[in-house]
């Protein structure tokens, strides 16, 4: 065991270069510690190491997967490129403030906006649609598929 | 406990530890976090800076200071890397660095797998002069290498933490992969799927928590007992890469921070193991 036979004290380090060190060390462990206890992801770098943390109950759990589609100029529909190349943002992002997108689907301006940016030669995005694959689980398997429309926004 | 966060390390240590966290942060900055330079062109109003950006007052991203950030994190690794200014380089590349994951981070979505590569860049810098020729034993060397360990060990702790404090107990017999597996298709995991092996998805998930919760044991293990544990986690992200297309290297390269890396320098010079005496400070200082 490393903390038995290290044995002795620390050699040719003085108290003040230890001291700040062991200062240190001590400080960002608790304040991980502190972080996985009460955090958020606000508080990155120091927050829960929450990925794939929450439960998906074998009954009754769901599925849910966000994508975005949009229609063109011409009329026909597209899914938008959700992995980062499309408008910037990836589906992660876009289910990270899904709630705030539904209240203001004003914000989906934005990907009209992002895409004249990035793909300038690209035809234009005359709509804007968020949409939710859910799958409802029982007993772990898939036994319901629907999908709905969380935000439309027509274009400005 | 004192003499556990300073166990005299060799420099050279530190300096290959550079060469490697400052190579792969080149490579994270281009690949794995380019979302962040995605970001650069995302619609202003999708930027919700994280409580840290706020506090530091960061503006909102533009392509120039994109590639400013860029920019210090090449050049200054770059310098760093090869044992030059390593504490003025590598504090520059740490802000620059921490910056971009700010960034990187503040548009819906964190990510968890950089703890370790952060902690690492700012350390490492903490060490100062180190050649790759240096073994002279150093617990200032310790110190970092101890550092980035933890870090690397929080993060799977931590995360089976998380998962008891958001998922509860009901975490490991839950369909989390099943949830994973559909929502990012990869040919290996719709094999995994379309075989209808539900057990072996539990299986997996409670080797991950139980492996999750007992890795701390890797910062007081040695030898092969340690490499035995560095060797299943790589493998554990291996497998999470070609099912699930989650690859998690910020984390797995930090791991080197666990090896006598100093051995990979002695033999690439075919001369005679003379004593060469290395410029450096006199011992002592």
């Amino acid at each position: 065991m490393a903390l038995v036979d290290r044995g002795a004290d620390a050699p040719g380090l003085r108290p003040a270069r230890r001291v700040p060190r062991l200062v240190a060390g001590w400080l960002g462990i608790g304040v991980l510690l502190a972080g996985s206890a009460w955090g958020q992801d606000d508080h990155f770098p120091a927050g829960p190491m929450a990925q794939y943390a929450f439960a998906v109950p074998s009954t009754g759990g769901e599925i849910r997967d966000t994508y975005v589609l949009a229609e063109l100029d011409d009329g026909s529909w597209e899914r938008v490129d959700l992995s980062g190349g499309g408008v910037g943002l990836r589906r992660a992002e876009i289910e990270g403030q899904l709630s705030r997108l539904a209240q203001d689907p004003r914000l989906l301006q934005g990907f009209a906006v992002a895409r004249e940016r990035l793909h300038p030669a690209a035809p234009r995005y005359r709509t804007v649609r968020i949409m939710v694959d859910i799958t409802r689980l029982h007993d772990g398997r898939p036994v319901h598929r629907s999908t709905v429309v969380r935000a439309t926004w027509r274009v400005r | 406990m004192t003499a556990w966060w300073f166990p005299p390390v060799p420099r050279a240590r530190v300096a290959v530890l550079r060469a490697v966290i400052y190579g792969f942060v080149w490579l994270d900055v281009l690949i794995f976090t380019r979302g962040a330079f995605m970001h650069l062109h995302a619609p202003a109003e999708f930027y919700r800076p994280v409580l840290l950006a706020r506090l530091l007052g960061l503006p909102a991203p533009t392509p120039a200071l994109g590639f400013a950030l860029l920019a210090v994190i090449f050049l200054g690794g770059a310098v760093a890397a090869g044992g030059r200014l390593p504490r003025v380089a590598g504090l520059a590349v740490a802000c620059a660095y921490l910056w971009w994951a700010l960034i990187a981070m503040s548009y819906g979505k964190v990510d968890h797998d950089h703890l370790a590569l952060i902690v690492a860049l700012i350390v490492l810098p903490t060490v100062g002069r180190a050649g790759f020729r240096d073994r002279t034993p150093d617990p200032a060397a310790g110190w970092a290498l101890r550092c980035v360990q933890i870090a690397v060990v929080a993060t799977y702790f931590l995360a089976a933490w998380a998962k008891m404090r958001m998922g509860g107990w009901g975490w490991a017999s839950g369909e989390i992969l099943q949830w994973a597996l559909t929502r990012r298709p990869t040919l290996t995991g719709e094999l995994l799927l379309a075989l209808d092996v539900p057990w072996l998805l539990y299986l997996f998930q409670w080797v991950v928590l139980i492996a999750e919760f007992l890795s701390p044991v890797a910062l007081f293990l040695r030898g092969r007992a340690l490499a035995a544990v560095a060797a299943f986690w790589l493998g554990f992200h291996l497998v999470t890469y070609l099912t699930l297309d989650i690859h998690f290297l910020p984390t797995a390269i930090c791991w080197a921070a666990f090896a006598p890396l100093e051995r990979l320098v002695r033999t690439v010079p075919a001369v005679a193991p003379a004593p060469v005496q290395v410029r450096g400070r006199a011992p002592g200082r």
